[in-house]
């Protein structure tokens, strides 16, 4: 993979120069669709007022025919459809950097204490009715606060002391959110955490009214006149209809497309449900055209991941991200054009090779040998990378390390190359020097005789199994003896819990993310419910650099210059650099959307991660459909 | 026979109870509970959560509890209200969620069911008729065949070749254009086409147990005195089989049987995947896996209950066809 | 001519005064379709007893250049055209980032000759004698054994590794741990369901409600609470053993039912009351003079019975507890073979369906023959 951030992030530069240079457009068009139903009027009333238009103008955007459905499959996943049209309050840009979105733009005051938003005059919710600061400052105090939504005050809320900040409305189209202490992040963090930050006020307020009062059949008989949906308690209905909110029929948002209302159309669990474009959607193309260019995304439920690709082949879904083992397959076989974008992802490594040892296991020889820098690089260097990369992927990733990637913040050559050289002899004895001792059984036992069987775990159904049975040939070989077991998902989490995995193979969460300024949680103890490789550490159990790790973090925590924040970040990637606490057999593996060659405008470069959205970062809004291919 | 009926049905309520009890501890036994599989599934989609909201999912849920406590809890719901509980997966109540899928799991395990009773019986029949006759030994290859292969592989092998062969990909029982602009008559042949792949993938795979048992039995009777006995005294070849032979040769397949009606509530997890139909099945498979205790305790509590009504029943059909067995229960 | 007729008379004789045994063993090798599935069967069953012997390369010897290569290709004749020693060439491959397809070529620089009784892995031989020798395999132009190339006669599967080798592995669990579950069920549900039609009231009411109860149970948690209740450390055979036996406790009850149904019908036959009054015990009557009475049906059960453990092991595997890779049985080569990408480009993974097939089908006829053979009547 030679696809690396640092040309994405070059490619950004030109993209955001040129982009300046255009003129924004001042009048407006609307989609035949629209013209064609003949009940909404004039495009320039439905959109912001003119200079409040949002103009999507990415260099790599063609200008865009209207018309044509999107087809794609879909799982009984509560995001499956969310995150591909999601709008936040800011977006990222490829480099990192995060941007205004539904926000037309912010401020923050010199001590880091108060920003203030500022909102698009004129935006409309897709129910035509106004969206104003009201619906933003309303959803923290009535929802957030009260957790209406199940997820309550988010990170990005909390100041350093954990007390939410105050939201308070200025007028109808700016809001203010005040901390207690400086909130240096604030503005990553919403792109991060929370994403959206308002709920259509007009729709809910009375059931959220009854949820509060604790009247909950007068809430859930309006949560079915809003949806049409029964459900259970009060806590289910708050969960599904303002967190997964795009999910139901009836529930406006600022999407690009929203949940047809059309019976058998809009049931997310059923065989088959469309999302219809939003007419008062509030971005437009260069030309003023307001987008989404296709009228809608329509999904089939698949059981299975053959049967999308086999959907994939003849057309009948238009995008599909695919396994690295499939392209060729998709390649050789579909008999319409595909095109491959390769995405790299911010992972440390394929996490499928990633090797967690649990830094905090109960049992001392364990712990004293996980803790010993020696094993891990024995670890590292018992395997021919070249040899397991070729068969682990196929021949198309190489060998690597568990480091970030080129371009990315921390990467060094030498990191990612670290502990790769495949040397068996070597690996022998830097075990001996860990005080284990050859058995008879041609496997390495403890100091005191007792057997060393390192039990290895892992996700069911991750594929990790396939990794281990790899590579146990040169563990082996090493006279490392192994087990290995994988176990249902949710159990893995039961068992981080109770401090139970010795070592783990392809974790629920893989260490490495796009940045560890934005998102720490995999890459230091105590951050995130199930990263494993530390146990249950916590600040108080954590010793050495791992203890400087987490007071690294929390220094950058309430560091505001962002030149200072890198330097702390920097930091705390050398700690990891020195200490590698985690291995990784095989270089990163990127993302592979495969695409079908009508859609225009997918991104072929972009970055994979959810921070960043997964598939919502190639902004569904701008895909079209040239018409003879509709 | 009525005395025998009433016995059965007064045994039915303890047996139900039991059961009950068995299958509630039975799918809380693996580790972990619903919202560890909820907050893994989270997880995996880039959700994250804290211990303190982990803990209050499950006091929301009740899954502090020890199981005896949430099975009492379930059961006096049932008794006094008829409520079967809550679907943890679906935010809904478990009786909207299956009664959502009933009709559609009804209409397709029939089908199925009849489909295969019509093909493997005749041809049972005919195999015991031509025993090792070329069509009896076509019939067992293709019948084995059919049990060997998986029917997932099967049903991949067969979209292929007809993709390969037409350019286009038929999966499931309704295509796009079907599920978008509803059921239409002009749909009709490119329905049916789509129904031959799961009629073959389900027929294969179901029919050839029945095949070789009635194939078996129907050898077996016609050897027997009475078969020859009727032979003599000049019946005709038809009588013998369909009046004597077919009956007593119906007793296993009928015995067979309790089993089901159970599969006609849930319908099989492989006909949907094949068929990609949102039916019972894969949801069952769905709760179990993510420990859903209501949803899947009720499913599960139906089918038992659907079970020992299909014993019953399959014990009433073998007296009816078989004199020996009435006379001895109503002894 | 005397002497001609005591031998006539000692063969009438020994037709007369043979055992049931020795009748039913002559009326099956009259028949033929089950003498040729025996003998499909025995070599089978060879072929699992040697397979370590047999099969060139291990279970753990995977090659990241044969992954996902068909049968390999063996020459007869050189560039000239010309008879000679069989050779083969060795594989090169190629990902053409272009196309995003993988190229596969043959290297027409490297030949590597077939040969006999070459050395490769380890193993011993029986479980006893230690040796190297497999075979067959290949051998480069020094007449020395070489394993960078590869002889796979039914290709590689998507690590590398030798289908044939491993089909030979996998019958080795396959071919054995299928009769212990097909074995347990069968003798529960025979006696259960025995005991239950024979004798009827309380112990029938009893046992059938035991059967009601006990096939209510959803399988799916109880393998899931097995899996997670057996330790790690103990070898996946073992583990698809202890599963297989714990379910085969469960899956008997289909079987007992049928049974039942047979014995309430056939318990007031004639028969069956002529040996009561004889004064023969209910265990012999019920083994000897009512179950042979459907030993067809209880045949075709158990023939049935044995792709089912076959396959049913394929289903375990999904819920992570069947056999995994590098442990081999036929279920698992199964299971690898349920996709699209072997469907598409590496159909040769789907022989292993063949040997299931094979095994299913001789079996079955087997079976039929033993039938026709145990019949009486014929």
């Amino acid at each position: 993979m030679k696809k690396m951030l640092s040309v994405l992030l070059a490619a950004m530069l030109i993209v955001t120069a040129f982009g300046a240079l255009a003129e924004a457009p001042t009048s407006f068009t609307e989609a035949p669709y629209i013209t064609n139903l003949g009940t909404y009027g004039d495009v320039t009333e439905r959109l912001p007022v003119a200079s409040d238009v949002m103009v999507e103008d990415a260099d790599y955007l063609e200008i865009g025919v209207y018309g044509g459905e999107l087809k794609t499959s879909a799982s009984t996943s509560n995001w499956t459809a969310g995150k591909i049209i999601e709008e936040g309050l800011f977006r990222f840009k490829i480099d990192g950097t995060v941007e205004p979105n539904v926000a037309k733009s912010y401020e923050v005051s010199d001590d880091y204490t108060t920003y203030t938003i500022h909102l698009r005059e004129g935006m409309k919710w897709s129910d035509g009715q106004p969206f104003t600061a009201e619906d933003c400052v309303w959803f923290y105090n009535a929802i957030c606060l009260n957790k209406v939504d199940s997820k309550g005050v988010r990170a990005c809320h909390k100041d350093a002391n954990g007390n939410p900040a105050v939201v308070e409305k200025v007028d109808d189209y700016t809001f203010t959110v005040t901390f207690g202490t400086p909130k240096y992040d604030f503005v990553e963090a919403v792109a991060v955490d929370l994403k959206w930050h308002w709920a259509p006020k007009h729709i809910f307020e009375k059931m959220v009214n009854h949820i509060l009062a604790g009247e909950d059949a007068e809430a859930l008989a309006e949560a079915k006149a809003i949806c049409g949906v029964e459900f259970a308690d009060v806590g289910a209905a708050g969960k599904e209809m303002l967190y997964y909110f795009w999910n139901y029929p009836g529930i406006p948002t600022l999407n690009p497309f929203v949940m047809s209302t059309e019976a058998g159309k809009n049931d997310i669990k059923g065989d088959y449900y469309e999302f219809v474009r939003n007419p008062y959607y509030f971005k437009v193309d260069a030309q003023g055209q307001q987008l989404p260019y296709v009228d809608k995304i329509t999904y089939t439920a698949i059981q299975n991941v053959d049967q999308s690709l086999m959907l994939l082949l003849d057309g009948s879904v238009d995008w599909q991200t695919v396994a690295m083992g499939s392209l060729s397959t998709i390649m050789s076989d579909a008999n319409v054009p595909i095109t491959i974008n390769e995405w790299p992802g911010g992972e440390w490594g394929s996490v499928t090779t990633q090797m967690h040892w649990n830094l905090s296991i109960a049992d001392e020889k364990l712990n004293a040998l996980f803790n010993n820098i020696a094993f891990r690089e024995a670890m590292s260097i018992c395997v021919d990378r070249t040899e397991f990369a070729a068969l682990f992927s196929d021949g198309w990733l190489e060998g690597g390390q568990a480091a970030p990637s080129e371009g990315a913040l921390g990467y060094s050559e030498e990191w990612a190359k670290k502990w790769t050289e495949y040397d068996v002899a070597k690996a022998k004895e830097l075990l001996e020097s860990c005080g284990l001792v050859m058995g008879a059984d041609g496997y390495y036992d403890f100091a005191d005789g007792t057997d060393f069987t390192l039990n290895i775990v892992s996700v069911a159904d991750s594929g990790a199994a396939d990794t281990y049975a790899l590579l146990k040939v040169y563990y082996d070989a090493a006279g490392i003896k192994t087990t290995f077991r994988d176990y249902d998902r949710s159990n893995i989490d039961v068992m981080t819990q109770s401090n139970e995995i010795e070592c783990i193979l392809y974790p629920v969460t893989g260490i490495g993310d796009i940045s560890i300024i934005l998102k720490p949680n995999s890459m230091v103890p105590g951050t995130a419910t199930n990263v494993v490789w530390y146990g249950n550490m916590t600040k108080e159990t954590a010793t050495g650099d791992l203890l400087e790790l987490i007071n690294l973090k929390e220094k950058l925590d309430v560091t505001g210059d962002p030149a200072e924040r890198t330097a702390i970040a920097e930091q705390m990637l050398a700690l990891h650099e020195k200490n590698m606490w985690t291995i990784a057999y095989v270089e990163a593996a990127p993302a592979y959307h495969a695409v079908n060659g009508r859609v225009h405008n997918f991104p072929a470069q972009g970055v994979w991660s959810d921070i960043y959205r997964d598939l919502g970062f190639a902004h569904s809004q701008c895909w079209f459909i040239p018409v003879d291919q509709q | 026979m009525l005395k025998y009926i009433k016995k059965r049905l007064l045994l039915f309520i303890p047996t139900i109870i039991i059961i009950s009890i068995v299958i509630f501890f039975i799918i809380q036994l693996p580790p972990g509970d619903y919202v560890s599989s909820y907050v893994a599934a989270l997880a995996a989609e880039g959700e994250t959560f804290t211990p303190e909201e982990i803990a209050a999912m499950r006091a929301d849920y009740g899954l502090d509890d020890p199981w005896y406590i949430q099975y009492f809890n379930w059961v006096k719901g049932i008794v006094t209200e008829g409520d079967f509980g809550y679907s943890f997966e679906y935010g809904r109540s478990v009786w909207s969620v299956i009664m959502d899928r009933l009709y559609l799991t009804l209409a397709v395990s029939f089908v199925i069911l009849i489909f295969q009773y019509a093909v493997s019986l005749p041809i049972g029949i005919y195999c015991a008729n031509h025993q090792y006759s070329a069509g009896d030994y076509i019939w067992s290859f293709i019948g084995f065949l059919g049990t060997a292969t998986p029917n997932f592989l099967l049903a991949i092998l067969m979209m292929y070749w007809i993709y390969m062969a037409t350019g286009e990909v038929y999966l499931g029982l309704f295509s796009h254009d079907m599920l978008q602009n509803g059921l239409r008559m002009e749909y009709l042949p490119e329905f049916l086409f789509r129904c031959l792949i799961p009629l073959i993938v389900i027929g294969t795979s179901g029919t050839c147990g029945i095949i070789r048992t009635v194939r078996a039995q129907m050898l077996d009777e016609q050897v027997r005195q009475y078969t020859l006995t009727a032979r003599a005294k000049g019946c005709s070849e038809k009588t013998i089989i369909y009046k004597y032979c077919l009956r007593s040769a119906l007793n296993p397949v009928v015995s067979g049987m309790s089993g089901s009606l159970r599969t006609i509530f849930s319908g099989s997890t492989v006909s949907a995947i094949v068929m990609n139909l949102q039916i019972q099945g894969p949801v069952l498979l769905q709760a179990l896996k993510t420990q859903d205790m209501y949803l899947a305790g009720t499913i599960v509590m139906i089918q038992a209950i659907l079970v020992v009504v299909g014993t019953l029943l399959s014990d009433i059909a073998l007296a009816w066809l078989d004199p020996r067995i009435r006379f001895s229960e109503r002894g | 001519m005397a002497l001609f007729r005591k031998k006539q008379m000692a063969k009438d004789e020994s037709y007369y005064l043979a055992s049931q045994w020795t009748l039913m063993w002559r009326k099956l090798k009259r028949h033929t379709l089950a003498k040729i599935s025996l003998a499909i069967l025995l070599v089978l069953y060879l072929g699992a007893l040697f397979a370590d012997f047999i099969a060139p390369y291990g279970l753990e010897e995977f090659s990241s250049v044969y992954k996902d290569t068909g049968p390999t290709k063996v020459y007869f004749t050189d560039e000239n055209g010309k008879l000679c020693r069989p050779y083969v060439y060795k594989l090169e491959k190629f990902n053409n980032r272009e196309t995003w397809t993988v190229e596969i070529r043959e290297n027409t620089e490297e030949k590597y000759y077939l040969d006999f009784l070459v050395e490769g892995q380890e193993y011993k031989f029986l479980g006893l004698i230690p040796s190297n020798l497999h075979l067959y395999g290949l051998v480069n132009e020094a007449g020395e054994a070489d394993r960078s190339a590869r002889i796979n006669i039914l290709g590689a599967d998507s690590a590398g590794r030798c289908i044939f080798s491993r089909v030979l592995f996998g019958s080795q669990i396959s071919l054995t741990i299928p009769f212990v579950s097909a074995a347990i069920s069968f003798v529960l549900g025979i006696l259960l369901g025995g005991i239950s039609g024979y004798f009827g009231g309380f112990l029938d009411t009893a046992i059938q409600r035991v059967i009601e109860v006990i096939s209510a149970i959803p399988s799916i948690p109880l393998w899931l609470a097995l899996s997670a209740a057996i330790p790690p450390d103990i070898p996946v055979s073992t583990m698809y053993l202890y599963i297989t036996v714990i379910l085969s406790f469960i899956g008997w009850t289909g079987l007992a039912r049928v049974v039942r149904g047979k014995f309430i019908s056939l318990r007031n036959e004639d028969f069956v009351m002529a040996a009561k009054l004889a004064g023969v015990s209910d265990f012999k009557i019920i083994v000897k003079h009512m179950v042979p009475g459907f030993l067809s049906y209880l045949i075709v059960n158990l023939t049935l019975g044995i792709p089912g453990s076959i396959l049913g092991e394929t289903s375990m595997s999904y819920l992570g507890l069947g056999m995994k890779s590098p442990a081999t049985s036929w279920g698992v080569l199964l299971k690898e073979t349920e996709d699209l990408v072997t469907v598409a480009q590496c159909p040769w993974k789907m022989i292993p369906l063949i040997f299931v097939i094979v095994t299913v089908l001789a079996f079955n006829f087997l079976g039929d023959g033993m039938r026709d053979a145990a019949d009486p009547y014929k």
